[in-house]
């Protein structure tokens, strides 16, 4: 059985280990060789979240709520998935505007407001001290857990000792590593690296114990999950409960996705101990796999504590190890409730601490003229001063609270009613950061009225269960007033305590928080800081906030009496790096210079109390706040022409682009207009120069024979016919292009219009010994169209076939008329060379014939028919190919639609 | 400045996890039963969670071209 002293033993060493770890990342830092430059390291810091109440309170819960437990954890999951822009946005803020806390960043979007910061102090100060309380019930009871059998104090003393003991210890710690610097928005590496590494070591210690029950005291998850289920008072493996169920389910999410990202804690290490954005997009993932890790075990081991019949339900991680006589086992458990809670309290307090110093306790000294501040030559010792003693307060705080009542609460009910107080900030924050009407007033309104209806809600209830009020006030409302009931505000019934105190609670604050921001009113100063916060992409590096007078040795006096002679010294020496020359104590300091000083200032004490000190120093003249919206405006109207600017310049981008496509698609249209005047030319000079020939020849020769003569004269008078068909198809061709073409369009039967262009082609075919066949189907074959030009398409085609197929007697054409498709189809095919694939479009085009292909010899005919074909079929819905006929050569197809399709289309 | 598809893609992963891990979908979940007799909310609240993990990695590590 474990003793008291081995207790303490394995507490101090790994105590020890953690001033060690704090110390060398420290020393590292100060060697310039930063450990903590890792997302890594980064994300395991954000691991502070799980406190003692995941590693004890999850498994308790787990054990009486089933899976109560996990919205706790799925919230910050959710939560992660906006590190990308939310917290980006609040990170680059924070280090735009040297910003120390989340008192600070509120305060100094509200217009500096320093009353505004001392109440988001006071409200994280009040949702910390339960916390801190809660860390501590949560060692001491541990502590009492394994000592308990050894005959040595178990309870009441003893227990609390330990947290007396651990409080102190950690006071310690926390003054050592988290107050070295007077700047506060310096990185605190020793102690980042102390809270990863107790980040390893809790998970570490829960995966340990989780496997060791589930695998070793059980036969895995599904035997552990039966066994539980067979339980009669086993808890619930389902959301269930109703839609209330659900609605708590997701309202605990909610307040525990808002937690996570506005615990003052968790801006501590997401924000201000951040040192690089970059690093948010691997814990936007990483933590959530962190949580999921942690949490794996929790309702195994809880199913597992019931079903062993355990008492003590928060206690299980350390009494299961125990119960079955792995006292080492259960030394890891306890070491890694330790590092949870010790974790939590670390950065709880480093983080109040400035809170305190910065927006509650120096506002204050500066002010009372009595302690004659502002004439004191170093005040930067008394900073630090502040904020040790603040540590120390409040772990003294958290003890006595845990003393007092913290016995009456289990860890989880400590937990959430913290929760929903420090949410209350999340409203400000949002609006502050992406609305910039939200103004002071709304911000103040909303946090007050947040915070006490959260009071009344939560937290004058929970007294009331410790025995400290009156518990009929729960029951029955004051003064048996039921509508004021604070866990069914106005009638507000079946949610949860807490859900119900969320839904007011945040619901009464954001509605305060928009309805003044709409119809209230804002400082310049408000105006201005709004700008800078919601804008920060556009707006860094914007200064020049001060127009008036101050000397060099005014400012370099205010920087030494708060920052100390050596951080003054870094200051002037950053101004001369950016100047390049050393001013005197004489000059006059320009504006970026007093903006440098403001900005290191409120790096120490905080955006209020830097802009009231440095406005001690400078006299004349300080730039109006209307002078300053107006050199953002400015900058906003440039920053508006540039992205015009920029807008011009890609839409001229475009239309060149486009200019060029035109350009080219003109030269190609150029290139054609050549081709086809080249090829018209062509087309008219060859019969020309025949009849011109044969002209002369009949001319010049008035002797020749009656035979030879009638030779000619028939080639002059086919020539000329072959003339005027080319006038007439480049006649038609040009009227159909350009839509000229009257069309005589009646309802008519293609087997007709076959018959007809047959009968017309009927004396080539006999001439050329062509054998013509023909399929046409019996069925009426009504289409709309011009007949004329329909008997053209065939007449062209059959005259085509009749133009490719052998000499010798041996030529087929083939006419078939059918459907396919539900169109009208009709084929008219040859035993000619056919057409090759690749001018099967081609043959379509203007004058593109298939010559000096297949083809042996210049082809008859102008080149033009299937060009004017292909414009007749498609006018009237139809469409024209050329394939492969059975009778070996082509086979020239179209289709056209039937005349009641056609009337159809004609109509829609 | 925030590269607006990943940003969009990270609230797609958001709004899909929000949905899936809550109502209506666990109310689906809650009625179902596995044959060992265990519901299938623990199950799927795992797996759905471990889905969004995996989501949300691939969007920060995802990047086109």
């Amino acid at each position: 059985m474990l003793t008291a002293g081995a207790v303490l033993l394995a507490s101090l060493l790994y105590l020890g280990l953690l001033f060690a770890i704090a110390s060398w990342g420290d020393r590292r830092s100060d060697q310039g060789r930063s450990v903590i430059r890792s997302p890594y390291i980064y994300t395991l810091s954000l691991g502070v979240y799980c406190t003692a109440w995941t590693f004890y309170g999850s498994v308790g819960l787990a054990s009486s709520q089933g899976l109560d437990f996990l919205p706790i954890y799925l919230g910050p999951t959710l939560a992660a998935l906006l590190f990308g822009f939310l917290v980006r946005k609040i990170v680059r803020i924070t280090k735009a505007y040297g910003i120390t806390s989340i008192a600070d960043f509120i305060a100094a979007r509200y217009g500096k407001s320093a009353l505004l910061a001392g109440l988001v102090t006071v409200v994280a100060i009040l949702g910390a001290i339960p916390y801190i309380a809660l860390q501590l019930k949560a060692v001491a009871a541990s502590v009492t857990a394994l000592v308990g059998s050894s005959g040595l104090p178990v309870a009441g003393a003893g227990g609390t000792d330990t947290a007396l003991f651990v409080m102190l210890l950690l006071a310690l710690f926390s003054v050592l590593f988290g107050t070295r610097h007077i700047d506060a928005t310096e990185h605190h590496e020793g102690m980042v690296l102390a809270i990863a590494f107790e980040s390893v070591v809790k998970l570490a210690a829960f995966l340990i114990v989780g496997a060791y029950v589930t695998w070793v005291m059980f036969d895995g998850f599904g035997d552990i999950l039966a066994r539980a289920v067979e339980l009669p008072d086993g808890p619930p493996l389902t959301i269930g409960g109703g839609t209330a169920g659900y609605a708590d389910w997701f309202l605990t999410t909610l307040l525990a996705g808002l937690a996570f990202l506005f615990l003052d804690r968790q801006f501590q290490v997401a924000v201000i101990e951040n040192v690089d954005e970059a690093h948010l997009r691997t814990a936007s993932w990483l933590l959530p796999s962190y949580l999921f890790a942690i949490n794996l075990f929790v309702l195994p081991i809880a199913l597992a504590g019931v079903v062993r019949g355990l008492a003590e339900r928060d206690l299980y991680v350390l009494l299961l190890p125990i119960a079955s006589g792995q006292e080492w086992l259960a030394v890891i458990a306890y070491l890694g409730g330790l590092s949870a809670a010790t974790a939590m309290i670390i950065v709880a307090t480093v983080a109040l601490s400035t809170m305190i110093s910065n927006d509650l306790v120096m506002p204050v000294l500066l002010r009372l003229h009595l302690l004659r501040l502002t004439r004191r030559r170093d005040l930067s010792g008394l900073i630090l001063m502040i904020r040790r003693a603040g540590i120390v307060v409040l772990l003294l705080l958290g003890y006595l609270f845990f003393r007092l009542v913290g016995e009456s609460f289990s860890l989880v009910s400590i937990g959430l009613i913290a929760f929903c107080g420090v949410a209350q900030v999340a409203p400000l924050i949002v609006a502050g950061i992406y609305w910039k009407q939200a103004n002071l007033m709304g911000a103040m309104l909303g946090l007050l009225a947040g915070v006490l209806v959260w009071g009344y809600t939560l937290v004058l209830p929970a007294m009331a269960e410790a025995g400290v009020i009156d518990a009929g006030f729960v029951a029955h409302g004051p003064f048996g007033f039921r509508l004021l009931r604070p866990h069914a505000l106005f009638g507000l019934e079946g949610l949860g305590p807490v859900s119900h105190a969320v839904v007011w609670s945040l619901g009464v604050n954001t509605l305060l928080v928009v309805l003044c921001g709409l119809l209230g009113w804002q400082g310049h100063l408000e105006r201005l800081q709004a700008v800078l916060f919601v804008d920060v992409e556009q707006r860094e590096g914007i200064g020049r906030l001060w127009r008036g007078e101050a000397k060099v040795a005014a400012l370099r006096g205010l920087l030494i009496r708060f920052l100390g002679q050596h951080r003054a010294d870094a200051v002037f020496a950053m101004d001369f790096r950016r100047r390049g020359e050393v001013l005197s104590p004489d000059e006059t300091a320009d504006a970026a210079l007093v903006q440098l000083a403001e900005r290191q200032l409120a790096r120490a004490i905080g955006s209020a109390s830097a802009r009231v000190m440095i406005a001690s120093v400078v006299h004349g003249e300080v730039i109006g706040p209307d002078d300053l919206i107006q050199i953002l405006d400015e900058t906003s109207q440039v920053i508006e022409h540039s992205q015009q600017l920029e807008q011009k310049s890609r839409e001229l981008e475009r239309a060149t682009a486009e200019l060029r496509d035109a350009n080219e698609r003109l030269r190609q249209l150029d290139q054609l207009k050549d081709d086809f005047l080249a090829t018209v030319s062509h087309e008219l000079r060859t019969p020309l120069t025949s009849i011109r020939s044969f002209s002369e020849i009949l001319l010049d020769n008035p002797d020749l024979g009656q035979e030879e003569r009638d030779h000619f004269l028939e080639i002059i008078v086919r020539e000329s016919d072959r003339l005027t068909r080319l006038i007439n198809d480049f006649l038609d061709l040009s009227k159909i292009e350009s839509g000229r073409m009257e069309w005589h369009v009646c309802e008519c039967g293609l087997r007709e219009i076959v018959a007809d262009a047959v009968a017309a082609t009927h004396g080539l075919f006999v001439e050329k010994r062509i054998r013509l066949t023909q399929s046409l189907a019996e069925a009426p074959s009504q289409v709309r169209c011009d007949k004329d030009r329909m008997i053209q398409v065939m007449i062209n085609l059959l005259s085509n076939a009749s133009k490719f197929v052998p000499a010798d007697g041996t030529g087929h054409v083939h006419i078939a008329l059918g459907q396919k498709d539900g169109l009208y189809l009709v084929r008219v095919e040859d035993n000619g060379p056919g057409v090759p694939e690749p001018y099967r479009e081609a043959i379509f085009e203007k004058f593109r014939q298939v010559s000096g292909s297949t083809l042996k010899g210049k082809p008859q005919g102008t080149g033009l028919g299937l060009a004017i074909c292909r414009q007749i079929v498609e006018h009237f819905g139809g469409r024209i190919w050329v394939e492969d006929a059975a009778l070996g050569g082509a086979a020239i197809c179209f289709t056209l639609p039937a005349a009641a399709v056609a009337v159809e289309r004609a109509a829609a | 400045m925030v590269d607006p598809r990943r940003r969009n893609r990270q609230l797609a992963v958001f709004l899909v996890s929000l949905i899936l891990l809550n109502f209506p979908a666990l109310a689906i979940v809650d009625g179902i039963i596995l044959p060992s007799g265990v519901p299938l909310t623990p199950y799927y609240l795992l797996l759905v969670w471990i889905g969004t993990i995996a989501l949300t990695a691939l969007t920060v590590v995802w990047r086109r071209g």
